[in-house]
């Protein structure tokens, strides 16, 4: 019998999976029909692990880099909260470093949502820059 | 206080527009950051002005929390935030402009109350995709890339180039910014139609039905221009910075083509031109303080509608007390495009500390001001006695001006409409094209411009009507939504630095 992990400790385990560019591990961690929302992916809602594994799994294709650190979590018995800072180095793009916030929704011991909240507006500028 | 029972404080301000209950909650050195501010709040003062800019400019709000974490001195919440945008007239199909985001807050508390606030969402979803799109058609200014840095997102036409309308601040925001600090436009769509000669003056009082003969070298004067016919063309501001040369400070119409014309094969000893000079307009009560750090001039003994030969960030320009905004402000008309950006970037680093805003033309306040613009083609055949600028024409003059006999035949033959304000007892649309008015007795008119005033709370508008319609008529204005009744009244709306 294993004990259920604290929302907080799957949250810092999916930044650690972020961090190492895991998508698998990440997507591990979710339920079946588990959701997670990252504001710079396409489509930027993602349900399910398949799905969860292959558009994490393309994002950081993009990426040279990831560094998300994170503040202690906030946390109640099924939700956990941080904030703190992304940094990403993209292959054929400016670096970017946004501040974000993070809610970690978990049901036992699996992961049913993951939301990365930033502001993704600079992905989208008015410019002539390529619009991912 | 907990800091969750703050942030449930802090929304209830919100959402009752009450920015002092908003900052009250706040430390002295408190910090407000938000995805969509420029950059964070610090402090009462800052506090004051950065929530009442944003908070007033939406209504109909409503927060919705789903869950919050208080851990000592800070909270984290997760919740729900939605809004409609006041005054930018709704979308085409009625629908408001909202404001709909989740966000996560993390809220500090010190002795009671909130040190920093920090509000994280994703701005993305509340604009469009992309850009408008161009065609080749037009001119690009030379500060494009600039104003498209900036957030530009709808263009307009004008003079043959893209004017920059609308960025990404709410209509509120930009307001603010004018009547309280300091707003950046690219005007340099207003062309210059440059006269240059022995001729010059007096080819000048020929063009314009208001006598500019007394306009001394350093003047600036409200021009009117008509047609043979007496109908109006365009309303230019005119400088005279050198004392041969005048420059007509021009709307959307070809005024250079124009004049041309009227000068070729002639006896006029003028050279009529168009030169490489792309306005800034720097408005607001703050652009002194933002122009004088860059400007050789001494800006603050200039009077309204004055200009000056000086160096703006170590390039030649002229600098003028005038602008579009009905309050004050400065226009710089650099001789040469040619470093355009160094000179954008100068003043917009000057003004960095008086948080200076890069806007299109503030219409809201234009319109609560009386100051509006016209073309050739969409003057619905108004001639000067029609327009809000009419008492300016003199036609009894011994001066000879295009249009002054036909103006005089207009004038014995008894003037048919007048320019007049309304008072809408309702929200109306973003006005595309001009609307049809009645008074339920068979007197008709059109309405030009139609827009929200902040200051009244309530939405505007000017129409050319028959003259049988008088100051407080009820009238009917039929527009793409529906009708809406609106009482007539005079312009402008409100007084200056009201």
């Amino acid at each position: 019998m294993t004990t259920p992990r604290s929302p907080s400790a799957t949250l810092l385990s999916c930044v650690d999976a972020f961090n190492k560019r895991d998508a698998s591990a990440a997507a591990a961690m979710a339920d079946d029909r588990a959701l997670f929302e990252i504001p710079m992916l396409k489509p930027n809602r993602l349900r399910g692990r398949d799905e969860i594994s292959r558009g994490i799994e393309a994002a950081f294709k993009e990426l040279k880099s990831v560094e998300l650190t994170v503040a202690k979590p906030a946390e109640t018995d099924s939700v956990a909260i941080t904030e703190g800072r992304l940094k990403v180095t993209r292959n054929s793009a400016p670096d970017e470093d946004h501040q974000v916030g993070i809610v970690a929704e978990v049901h036992g011991d699996q992961l049913v949502r993951f939301s990365l909240y930033l502001n993704a507006r600079n992905r989208r500028l008015w410019s002539d820059e390529t619009i991912l | 206080m907990t800091p969750s029972a703050a942030f449930e404080a802090y929304c209830a301000a919100w959402v009752a527009g009450d920015h002092i209950a908003m900052t009250d909650l706040f430390t002295d050195d408190g910090v407000f950051e938000a995805s969509t501010l420029d950059r964070p709040a610090k402090g009462r003062e800052a506090l004051l002005s950065q929530l009442r800019w944003i908070a007033q400019g939406q209504k109909n709000i409503r927060t919705e929390t789903r869950t919050a974490i208080d851990v000592g001195d800070t909270a984290y919440i997760e919740g729900t935030y939605r809004g409609e945008i006041i005054g930018t007239g709704g979308k085409i199909d009625g629908s408001p402009h909202r404001v709909d985001f989740r966000f996560v807050a993390v809220v500090e508390m010190r002795d009671g109350k909130i040190a920093r606030l920090a509000e994280i969402y994703d701005a993305r979803p509340l604009f469009p995709e992309e850009r408008q799109r161009m065609f080749t058609i037009n001119r690009r200014t030379p500060y494009w890339q600039k104003t498209v840095e900036a957030g530009a997102m709808e263009w307009s036409v004008y003079n043959n180039m893209h004017f920059p309308m609308i960025y990404s601040h709410t209509p509120h925001e930009d307001y603010c910014a004018l009547l309280e600090g300091v707003t950046l436009w690219d005007v340099a769509l207003e062309r210059q139609t440059q006269l240059k000669g022995p001729d010059a003056f007096a080819f000048l009082d020929y063009l314009c039905c208001r006598d500019m003969s007394t306009m001394a070298v350093g003047d600036c004067r409200y021009g009117l221009l008509s047609d043979e016919e007496g109908k109006l063309m365009c309303d230019p501001v005119v400088l005279r910075p050198w004392e041969d040369t005048i420059w007509l400070s021009h709307g959307n119409t070809d005024v250079t083509l124009w004049a041309r014309g009227i000068v070729m094969g002639t006896d006029w000893d003028v050279d009529v031109s168009e030169p490489d000079v792309a306005p800034l307009q720097i408005q607001g009560p703050l652009a002194l303080g933002t122009l004088e750090k860059v400007c050789d001039h001494p800006l603050a003994e200039m009077k309204n509608y004055t200009c000056a030969v000086t160096k703006v960030a170590g390039q030649d320009a002229v600098v003028s007390r005038t602008g579009w905004s009905g309050g004050f402000g400065f226009e710089v008309y650099p001789f040469s495009s040619d470093r355009a950006e160094e000179l954008w970037d100068a003043i917009l680093e000057a003004g960095h500390e008086f948080r200076i805003q890069v806007t299109g033309p503030i219409v809201h306040r234009a319109i609560e001001r009386g100051v509006t613009d016209m073309n050739y083609y969409m003057n619905s055949d108004m001639n000067a006695f029609e327009d809000l600028g009419g008492k300016f024409v003199n036609v009894d003059t011994n001066v000879d001006f295009i249009g002054r006999e036909a103006l005089r035949k207009i004038r014995d033959a008894g003037i048919k409409r007048h320019s007049v304000g309304l008072l809408f007892e309702g929200d109306v649309p973003r006005i595309e094209w001009f609307w049809s008015l009645d008074d339920g007795n068979g007197h008709t008119g059109e309405v030009r411009w139609a827009i929200h005033s902040f200051e009244l709370g309530q939405d505007i508008g000017i129409a050319v009507v028959d003259m049988a319609i008088a100051i407080g008529d009820i009238v009917e204005v039929t527009h793409p939504n529906g009708t809406t009744r609106a009482e007539v009244t005079t312009v402008p709306f409100v007084k200056r630095g009201a």
